[in-house]
Parts: C-alpha cells; sequence; structure tokens
C-alpha cells in the first residue's frame, strides 16, 4: 500500500473535502457482483482500515463513500456469500479474480530512477505482461480482464474469467512462476535432439533473424538444435529473444559484448571477453543464427553460452509481477475509479488500447475545477510534469491546479502556506 | 480438433472400465438399481464379492498392478455395482485412511485402463470432459504421437497438486490459452484428478440403518483390512530435532500425514533431508505411512537405497532451487518471527535447519555414520 504521509488541520480538510466531492460527483464503475465482495475503507483522520464491509448495490457503496469519505478504498478480489462477516471462515469464499500487481518496487533499476520515470518503466513493463502472457501464452479475452492503473506506482489486471476464479492459491502459484520464467533451464530447454521437432534450416533469415523453413523433407538437422520463435511456451519465448540478441550482437565491437555479458550474466570478464570475440569477430553469433544450432561453438563454450548468455536473455522476456498478490486468493485491492490517497491519482480502468497513450499525469490526476487554483509552499525541491511542468523550489509559494496541490499535499511535498 | 464419433462413455462398456464418472451413475440411475437391493439381495452377491476384492486388494497393493480377481471378466453390471459396493464400504470407518488407500489404487488401475494397448487419446478426452475439464485432442503428427490439450485452467487444476517438476507449467508448451500434453502424460495428470474426484466423493452420506446394517454384515471383513492398513507412528526422532524442521520439510511431512499424494521428488527430498539431520531408519519410514500408497516393502528398499547411498553418506538434500522448481518451495508464513527463508544468503532447506537449531541452543546437527562434513 505504500507509505502515506501524515496530514493534519487545514491541508487534511483541504484534501478530505476534495475527495468529498469526487465521490460525490463522479459515478464509479462498479465491479463485477459488487454485492458479493468485501470493502475496506481508510479513513483520514484516523490509522487503520475499517474492513468487512459489504454493499449491497453499486449506488449504497457510492453514498458511503460520499458521507464517509475515506482516503483509500480496497475491495476483495474474492466473492463471498456473505462478505461483511467478521470471520474469514464464514464469509462464503465462492471464488476470486486473479490478480496481476506490478509495481514500480519490484522491477529492476526502478530504485535508482524518479517517480516519473519508474511510472513510464512500469507502463513498459505492464506492457509486456499483458501482450506477451495474459493476452500471450494465457490466451484471456480482453473482455475478461480489467485493467487499472494503481494510482501509485504500478498497475492492476483483474482476470474475472469464470474459469479462474476457482483456482487454489498453489494453482495460481503456477501462473506467476511462469511468467517469471521460475524454473526455466535454458541449458535443457532450450534445443531438441537431432531431427526430431521443430523446422530445418534454410538460407532465408525469418523475422527474428532465425532460420527459414526449408520445406525440403528429409533434410538432415544439426544436433543441438534451438526451438524456433514460434514454438509455444517459454522454449519459443526463449527462441526469440536469443536471436534478437544475436542479431543485435552481431552488428556491435566485441567489447561492447563482453561488457553487456559482464553485466547482466556476472561472467568473469576474461571468459566473458573470450566468449564475445567467438561470438562476434569468429561470427559464431551469425552462424548460430543462421543454422539454428549450437553445434557451431566447441562443447565448453556451449556449456557456457547456456548457462550465462542465456541467462542475459532470459531476463529480457521475464515477466514480472508481486506473487504473493497472485497467489492470495482473499486479497484486498484498491477499488477501481477509487482516489489513492497518497498521491490523489485516480485508480484508472484502462482498456489494453488506452495503455500505449496513458500518461497517468494527465489522465489518472485528480480532476480539478476548470479555472481554480490552489496556493501552496514548496516543503521540497519537486519535478514533474504536471500543469504543464512543475519545477519549484524548497519554500517556494506556487498556485497549482487542484490536482497538482492536492497530489502534493498528500505526499508531504507541500503545505497550505500561512 | 474434435473428439472423432461420440463419446461412449455414457456407455455401460465404459462405465464398467471408469465407474466412478457421472455417466456411470446415469447408468445406474436408468437400471432403477434400489439400495437395499444391493445389499442384501442374491442376484447382487456376484457385485458385492467383487466389490469387497476391489478393497481388500486396494489394502494390499496400491499401486494398481493388480486387478481383483474375476473383475475383468466379470459383467459390465457387476463391475459398476462393485465399485458402488466398494465405495460403500470404504466410507464405514470412522476415519478416512482406507478411503484413502482405495481412492489411490482405483486412480492408479483408471491410468493404467486409459493406456492400455487398445486405448485411444479419444478415451482420454471423453473421460476428461465427462469429468468437467475442458480438454480436446491436440495436434498429431508429431514425434511424440498423439497429443492432448488442456484449457490452461483445467490443466492448472490438474497438475498443480502433482508437484512433479515435469509437469510444471513453465515446462509446458502453452500457447492461447492452451497446454498440450503427450496422451500418455494427459492419462497421468487425470489420473489424480480421478483420485482428488474419488477423495471428495467419500465418505458416501448412508441413512443410519443402512450402515448398521452394512457395518454388521462388513464388520469383520472391514477391522481385517483396517488393521491391514500401515499403521501411522509417532515414534520419537532419536537426535534429529523436529523443531528446527524447514518449512518444506514440514509442509511435506504433513502433506504426508494428511494422506495427500507426494510426487517421488518430494519424497526423495524428505528422506534425504531427515537423513543427513539425523533421523533413524525407522523415524524416516514412519514418515511415509500416511501415504496413501504406502507399502512398507517398497518404502523401506528405497529408503536404504537413499540411506546407504556413497556408503552412508546418503544422497543430498536438494537446495531452494531444485524444491522451488518442483513446486514444493513452502515458504515460512509465521509471521510472528522473522523468515529465514527471506535471507537471500539461505540456499538450502540444510541451512535453515542449522541456523534454527543454533538459535533454539541446540547443539550442531548430527551427522549420519559414514558421512563426512
Amino acid at each position: 500500500m505504500g507509505k502515506t504521509a501524515v496530514l493534519s488541520g487545514p491541508a487534511s480538510d483541504l484534501c478530505r473535502s476534495l475527495f468529498a466531492r469526487y465521490y460525490r460527483e463522479t459515478p464509479l464503475p462498479a465491479p463485477r457482483h459488487p454485492e458479493m465482495r468485501e470493502y475496506a475503507l481508510f479513513p483520514f483522520d484516523a490509522p487503520g482500515m475499517r474492513r468487512h464491509m459489504g454493499f449491497p448495490s453499486p449506488e449504497r457503496l457510492r453514498e458511503t463513500l460520499g458521507s464517509q469519505v475515506p482516503r483509500h478504498v480496497y475491495y476483495s478480489s474474492a466473492y463471498y456469500a456473505r462478505p461483511d462477516h467478521p470471520s474469514m471462515k464464514l464469509k462464503g469464499w465462492q471464488g476470486a479474480d486473479v490478480i496481476f500487481d506490478l509495481d514500480a518496487d519490484h522491477l529492476r533499476k526502478a530504485e535508482t530512477m524518479d517517480y516519473p520515470a519508474q511510472l513510464r518503466l512500469v507502463r513498459d513493463r505492464f506492457r509486456l505482461l499483458l501482450d506477451e502472457y495474459l493476452f500471450g501464452d494465457f490466451g484471456l479475452d480482453e473482455r475478461e480482464v480489467t485493467l487499472a492503473f494503481s494510482g501509485g506506482r504500478g498497475y492492476h489486471a483483474h482476470i474475472h474469467d469464470a474459469a479462474y476464479l476457482g483456482l487454489r492459491s498453489d494453482e495460481r502459484r503456477e501462473l506467476v512462476e511462469f511468467v517469471m520464467g521460475i524454473g526455466f533451464d535454458p541449458a535443457l530447454e532450450a534445443m531438441h535432439e537431432e531431427g526430431v521437432e521443430g523446422t530445418a534450416p534454410g538460407a532465408e533469415s525469418g523475422p527474428y533473424g532465425e532460420p527459414k523453413a526449408s520445406g525440403r523433407p528429409g533434410r538432415p538437422l544439426p544436433t543441438h538444435r534451438l526451438y524456433g520463435p514460434t514454438d509455444p511456451g517459454w522454449r519459443g519465448r526463449f527462441a526469440r529473444s536469443l536471436y534478437r540478441f544475436l542479431a543485435r550482437w552481431e552488428k556491435m565491437p566485441a567489447e561492447a559484448v563482453a561488457q553487456e555479458i559482464v553485466s547482466t550474466a556476472g561472467l568473469p570478464p576474461p571468459r566473458a571477453r573470450a566468449m564475445a570475440r567467438a561470438l562476434v569477430e569468429e561470427g559464431m553469433a551469425r552462424r548460430i543464427r543462421e543454422s539454428g544450432s549450437l553445434e557451431v561453438l566447441t562443447p565448453s563454450l556451449r556449456k557456457e553460452f547456456l548457462s550465462a548468455v542465456a541467462s542475459t536473455v532470459a531476463v529480457e522476456v521475464q515477466g514480472e509481477t508481486d506473487a504473493p498478490v497472485t497467489t492470495d486468493i482473499h486479497r484486498l485491492i484498491r477499488l477501481p475509479g477509487s482516489l489513492h490517497g497518497g498521491t490523489g491519482f485516480r485508480v484508472r480502468p484502462l482498456a489494453r488500447g488506452e495503455l500505449d497513450g496513458f500518461d497517468p499525469w494527465t489522465d489518472a490526476l485528480f480532476p480539478s475545477v476548470p479555472g481554480s487554483s490552489l496556493r501552496v509552499r514548496i516543503r521540497a525541491p519537486v519535478d514533474y510534469p504536471m500543469d504543464g511542468g512543475l519545477r519549484a523550489a524548497a519554500g517556494e509559494t506556487v498556485d497549482l491546479s487542484e490536482g497538482a496541490a492536492l497530489f502534493l499535499l498528500l505526499r508531504g511535498e507541500a503545505e497550505l502556506p500561512g | 480438433m474434435a473428439v472423432r464419433g461420440t463419446p461412449v462413455v455414457g456407455s455401460a462398456t465404459l462405465a464398467a472400465r471408469y465407474p466412478f464418472l457421472p455417466g456411470a451413475a446415469r447408468w445406474i440411475e436408468g437400471i432403477s438399481l434400489n439400495l437395499e437391493e444391493l445389499l442384501e439381495s442374491p442376484a447382487y452377491a456376484p457385485a458385492r464379492a467383487l466389490g469387497r476384492d476391489r478393497v481388500r486388494v486396494a489394502v494390499q497393493d496400491p499401486s494398481g498392478e493388480s486387478i481383483p480377481p474375476g473383475l475383468e471378466t466379470a459383467p459390465e453390471v457387476d463391475r459398476i455395482l462393485s465399485f458402488v459396493y466398494a465405495r460403500f464400504l470404504v466410507s464405514l470407518p470412522p476415519d478416512l485412511a482406507l478411503a484413502r488407500r482405495w481412492c489411490v489404487a482405483e486412480a492408479k488401475a483408471a491410468w493404467k485402463s486409459l493406456t492400455r494397448r487398445d486405448a485411444s487419446p479419444e478415451e482420454t478426452v471423453a473421460l476428461a470432459r465427462e469429468m468437467g475439464y475442458e480438454v480436446a485432442e491436440g495436434s498429431s503428427g508429431t514425434h511424440r504421437g498423439s497429443l492432448v490439450s488442456f484449457s490452461l485452467p483445467s490443466y492448472l487444476r490438474l497438475s498443480a497438486p502433482l508437484r512433479e517438476a515435469k509437469f510444471r507449467l513453465i515446462h509446458q508448451l502453452v500457447q492461447k490459452g492452451r497446454v498440450e500434453l503427450p496422451w500418455k502424460d494427459a492419462a497421468r495428470v487425470l489420473q489424480e484428478g480421478i483420485r482428488a474426484h474419488l477423495l471428495a466423493s467419500v465418505p458416501v452420506a448412508m441413512d443410519a440403518s443402512l450402515a448398521s446394517r452394512l457395518r454388521d454384515r462388513e464388520g469383520t471383513l472391514l477391522e481385517t483390512l483396517v488393521a491391514g492398513l500401515p499403521a501411522g507412528s509417532a515414534r520419537g526422532p532419536g537426535a534429529f530435532d523436529a523443531r528446527g524442521l524447514p518449512p518444506c520439510m514440514r509442509e511435506m511431512r504433513q502433506m504426508l500425514e494428511r494422506g495427500e499424494n507426494l510426487s517421488h521428488f518430494g519424497r526423495f527430498s524428505l528422506a534425504a533431508f531427515l537423513h543427513k539431520a539425523g533421523a533413524d531408519r525407522e523415524y524416516i519410514v514412519d514418515s511415509y505411512r500416511g501415504a496413501p500408497d504406502f507399502d512398507e516393502g517398497i518404502t523401506r528398499y528405497q529408503v536404504d537405497h537413499i540411506l546407504q547411498h556413497d556408503g552412508g553418506k546418503g544422497y543430498t538434500p536438494p537446495d531452494c532451487a531444485s524444491l522451488q522448481a518442483n513446486g514444493l518451495c513452502f515458504r515460512e508464513r509465521d509471521d510472528s518471527r522473522p523468515s529465514l527463508c527471506a535471507d537471500p544468503a539461505l540456499h538450502s532447506p540444510w541451512n535453515y535447519y542449522r541456523r534454527r537449531r543454533k538459535a533454539l541452543g541446540a547443539p550442531e546437527p548430527p551427522t549420519p555414520s559414514g558421512t563426512s562434513t
């Protein structure tokens, strides 16, 4: 749920009044079977949450949000017969959406980025999660998946396809581990034995730089043949990534390739240089790509190639997600359409088609009344792409849109003057 | 590809072969069988005798290899009704140990039937569909022979309880929401579904008078059968300290105690670990007594093999990565203390055990004879 700055006095009153206006005026999208969900509200003026709440209709939920004006609103991924029962055992679990939660906290290299850069990175990785896995391998229908910007530093995918709702925690874990590539061993699974499967190589290249099928029956295949880019599952995914890497490396100086192998695969520099020389200067990368086989490498180099270089390749296509969220069949998660109490951003539902052009700084910012403004004093230097670009130094007093002012107040980066 | 021809699971032949299917229940409804008659009528004496044999054979050999004498040549009606009678019998004892063992044996026998010489993938597909799984014949003509295609959720429901690396989703041909498996592997995952389906169907609800009469009639037999089950044991662990067990090993032991199936890799891992931790042979053998397919002789043979490996050192217990790869990593869920499992420096259950024992103030764990450290 992230850290939430403590608010008090006039700043708290102002933020609460803006939230109240939002919940009074904005029709929230109802989740599927809203009457079967448990809800949890976090108040503005007290720690902790009030959970085990149930509402017979979306209208009753909206009335409550308008009257209680919570800082955060969560609802259960699970469907219950008695969602408001205080005992989890007696709620009567009927099933649960499968949730994929991708947050900047879980992304490699995100910790070195500022908030706007983290949001761009997490959107790109979420796209990979959707296109490669949820709508790719899992074949989910877009109509059966609700997507939402979390309002913080990530995105959520709620799968409500009926066939998935009854999955138990260990079954959901299989989905997570598939997405994260846990257990895939390129040394064992990237290749197959001679002539038993796959397409025979030809002279032409396919879209991934892989050999095209010759179409000539009976042509012997080389041993240690790589699976093809169109093979299903992780075999094909690994092959697609490998061919992309090889094609790119062919055009790079060997030293640059060596550096890449050192930084991503952790191979000792002398071994990485030897590997890079073989791949680039001796033309092995091209020969692997053209033959679709690792037979061109010596046995020791082949082993090292698979154990070290392969890990570089796999990382590029590994999906990322917060595993405990997906495996939890009682999870409370932010209600799409509600406001994030740490930023004021809307937990914005999205269609897949909207994601590419989605910019939280304009598309999820709290809806300001046109022409209105709020004056705040900056507590620490800020630099955000809001209000056409907001840069201000500590101690500066600025007039901002309601959405931008709310964002800074909720994060504790600004205060009300006087 | 659609199933060729009409699924014939509703026929008496298939119902006799797979009497746990809803189609078999419909067939029984079709002959208007009265339960009183099944229990009392001399006409059903052969079915009752076969039913007793089904349970008896399961107790003696839960591998599915042994077939009750006369079952295969018996009339279809007797084969179906013998299953019904056997299920009543295993429902009578107060605990489910007998029922669990019978379920395993019946599921394994079904697998044998699904993969017999004259069987076809169509039969596997038809049976899976009848059980409510979303299955179709897959692409064919590859070197791997006929493939069976599962919807992803159906595959997860069937394969996750197996906890075998081979069946983990990461290793499967997943494409557009379908998972394709070679036919015989499909039959193997379906076997797990059959076992779970059977287990969910016992104990059968019976009215008190019916249960009482059945108990009067079959009490002696049931006592003999229950006595023939491998006894559970609470032997002391000797030098071994169970308090230090890592969550993965604890969960594996508990799975066996609950009568749940544990994969071969899980069983191997547990024995190798317990041996290294200093548990004696009897304690290790006893850990498997709850397994639904427990066989004392086979277990002792396998445990001895693990213990005697490499001059008594035993096998090295698997590390965390291997357990994770096999779906056997059960991380600590006790929020009352920091989880050792979360420590990135911890790479194996053995490290966990050593650290926990140290924290508990116990001396360094003993090592088995013949072991060098």
